[in-house]
């Protein structure tokens, strides 16, 4: 899941940044509006955290621009301003979330979670292709009651194609919403973590539950 | 509440002082009008007697004429002469009549008091003594007294009047006007002014009450507006009552008073959310780094800069809640200025020495135009921190390559620091408002924010009686203008 931050703070991005990487997230971040609305438009976001005080273009327009445009990125807004009227405004410019700082950081995540989970149409915190299992909360994942130990970019990369089971996924999908604005297209970074992948998922198994579809991508099914 | 309100009051003191106004109106009336009239019975009186006297005399010479028969010389007096008693008698028969005499009773007497004639049906009394002891001196006589008239006694003004012959008391005239009518004139007057005064005070006062109440009900409005504003509702109005009196003077005065206070109350709830803008932040940081760092086991590098970090913002938050207090403290008049004498040349040196290190790091470069010897009292350290505020302000907004130049100069007694730097510049329209607290020259630019230190600035510079202002330098930049008068006037102070 690839997030976009847009934050002038920069130590406030910073944390955020770290924070949501370390929970595998594929995490860019920018200081300004203007930059925040090129990102947007060349590249595709599964959830945008936007900082309402921007220098160029503030998180109010930025929001509403989106919106007219036809951007349906799921939006939480950060803003030092808590007022009711400031929380409603933000809504109606169609922010899905409002968080008034200071926040904790879990609370931030646990909303993440929400506006993703909402954007899949889903409202469970497990994903579940046959015998596997994916906790999006504890980031447990569980083969035929044994439970696989992965690192983060393996966790992401999992939950990715599981979001998308029966489904092909073509490596700039993959790259776009696991891996964050400085991946090199031209490394083979996403045929090697495949391979991780395959390693811990399905040896052992009779049933190999990760394909390789030539010439398209990958794609993960029963 | 009825009682102590204004309408009641107005009422009952127009009402007093109506009162009273009547009552003197009416007692001079009334003694001026019993005067007059009794004067006038008087006047009447004495001239009918005079009449009477000389109609009485006419007659006599007349008769005497013929009782004489044609002998002019035969002298008659008419003390004692049984004629002149026939004759006035006759008379007062004949006259009884005239239109001059009607409601007065005429009566003579002759010489010694004894009645000689009446006009009515009186008693024949002999003339009161102590009337006839004065008539006797050859003086006029009034006085008021019971008179029966046909047996009915009722109170007349009597007048009685010494008719002489050679110098010797011949008769008596008296004339007398009954009181009864002058009385009933009084008497209706005394019940006009009893009954009606009191009346009329009465509808004054109701009406008094009427019209108070009309002119006072814009009043009960704006009380009733009143109750409504409260300090989460300052943009509630009066409305004019378009009276063009001191009430809708009043209105229009409360309004300004609540405009006044609307301004107030608003930039004050702009400083509070700027304040909690301002210490959200690095708390905002804090709070999430700390979180973050907590979420698993780090290693120690990793620990030390999320600390060095923390310490960072730490130090922000202690800076911004020290530069509010500094702040509270000028505005509460609290602070005390150490002024003694000091040199400006000297002072600016050094602060220019002290902050040449951000100015190298930024490669901005610092040119001191030092004056004359330039002395000044003033408190040496807020002095400082006011120019250093303003150098670190003008290195933060002057890109690097820029130049900021310091020139110290005399005028008259002040002395005038202006600091002129080549950086971003701000719009003319900005200017007068980049000393309000956490004024933001862009509003949705976090990075552009003078946060207090111009404030603080303007605060000590006011605290010495002096003042600073910034003006465009053109092309680009801006020149802050310190100007601080020589022999300071603390107004903060020793």
């Amino acid at each position: 899941m690839r997030i976009l931050v847009i934050e002038d703070e920069v130590k406030i991005a910073q944390f955020i940044k770290r924070g949501l990487k370390e929970e595998g997230y594929a995490v860019d971040v920018v200081n300004d509006g203007e930059e925040g609305h090129f990102l947007l438009s060349s590249n595709e976001y599964d959830a945008i955290i936007l900082d309402l005080m921007l220098p160029k273009v503030d998180g109010l327009t930025l929001c509403r621009t989106l919106r007219t445009e036809g951007n349906q990125t799921p939006i939480i807004m950060l803003t030092a301003k808590d007022a009711v009227k400031d929380k409603v405004k933000g809504l109606d410019s169609g922010a899905d979330d409002y968080l008034p700082k200071p926040f904790a950081f879990e609370e931030l995540l646990a909303r993440v979670r929400v506006l993703l989970r909402k954007k899949d149409g889903r409202v469970q915190t497990q994903l579940k292709v046959d015998d596997l299992s994916l906790d999006l909360l504890t980031h447990k994942v569980i083969r035929a009651d044994r439970e696989i130990d992965l690192t983060v970019k393996e966790y992401a990369l999992l939950e990715y194609l599981m979001r998308n089971a029966g489904n092909i996924v073509t490596r700039t999908m993959i790259s776009e919403h696991v891996w964050d604005i400085n991946f090199d297209t031209f490394t083979n970074v996403i045929d090697v973590y495949i391979n991780y992948l395959r390693n811990k998922i399905d040896s052992g198994f009779d049933n190999k539950m990760i394909h390789t579809v030539r010439g398209k991508g990958y794609l993960l099914k029963k | 509440m009825l009682l102590q309100s204004i309408r009641f009051k107005i009422v009952l003191w127009h009402m007093f002082i109506l009162s009273l106004a009547l009552f003197v109106f009416g007692m001079v009336l009334y003694h001026n009008l019993s005067l007059k009239i009794s004067n006038d019975t008087d006047d009447i009186l004495r001239s009918r007697a005079k009449g009477i006297e000389q109609s009485i005399n006419t007659y006599w010479e007349a008769e005497r004429m013929n009782i004489a028969d044609g002998d002019s010389k035969v002298h008659f007096t008419k003390e004692d002469n049984i004629n002149f008693i026939k004759i006035a008698k006759r008379w007062v028969g004949e006259k009884i009549n005239d239109p001059d005499l009607i409601n007065i009773i005429v009566r003579i007497f002759d010489a010694h008091g004894s009645p000689i004639a009446s006009s009515r049906n009186i008693p024949m009394e002999h003339l009161n003594s102590h009337i006839f002891y004065d008539v006797k001196k050859g003086a006029d006589h009034f006085e008021n007294a019971y008179i029966y008239v046909n047996e009915k006694s009722s109170l007349f003004r009597i007048f009685t009047t010494p008719v002489m012959e050679y110098k010797r008391l011949s008769y008596v005239v008296q004339v007398a006007s009954p009181l009864v009518q002058l009385h009933t004139v009084l008497r209706n007057l005394r019940f006009s002014l009893l009954f009606l005064l009191p009346l009329t005070a009465v509808l004054t006062g109701l009406s008094g009450i009427f019209l108070v109440q009309l002119t006072l009900r814009p009043v009960n409005q704006m009380i009733e507006t009143i109750h409504q504003i409260t300090a989460e509702n300052l943009k509630l109005r009066l409305t004019m009552p378009g009276t063009k009196d001191e009430i809708e003077s009043l209105a229009k005065t409360f309004n300004e008073m609540i405009t006044r206070l609307d301004e107030s109350f608003t930039s004050q709830r702009q400083f509070m959310e700027d304040i909690s803008h301002e210490l959200k932040t690095p708390l905002s940081v804090l709070k999430g780094e700390l979180e973050v760092t907590l979420k698993r086991i780090r290693s120690p590098q990793e620990y030390e800069s999320a600390l060095h970090s923390n310490l960072e913002e730490v130090n922000r938050l202690a800076g911004i809640v020290e530069n509010l207090l500094t702040l509270a403290r000028f505005d509460a008049k609290t602070t005390t200025l150490q002024a003694a004498p000091l040199d400006l040349n000297l002072l600016i040196k050094d602060v220019v020495e002290a902050i040449q290190v951000l100015a190298i790091q930024k490669e901005v470069t610092i040119q001191f135009n030092r004056a004359h010897t330039l002395d000044i009292i003033a408190d040496k350290n807020q002095i400082k921190r006011l120019i250093l505020n303003i150098l670190d302000n003008a290195i933060k907004y002057t890109p690097s390559g820029g130049k900021i130049s310091i020139d110290l100069s005399q005028q008259k007694d002040s002395a005038n620091i202006d600091i002129v730097d080549t950086g971003i510049g701000m719009p003319e329209s900005e200017l007068p408002y980049i000393f309000d607290r956490f004024y933001r020259v862009d509003k949705s630019r976090s990075s552009i924010g003078f946060g207090l230190g111009l404030s603080i600035s303007q605060s000590i510079a006011m605290a010495h009686g002096g003042k600073i202002s910034a003006r465009a330098n053109l092309p680009k930049g801006t020149v802050f203008t310190i100007s601080l008068p020589i022999k300071s006037k603390t107004t903060n102070g020793s």
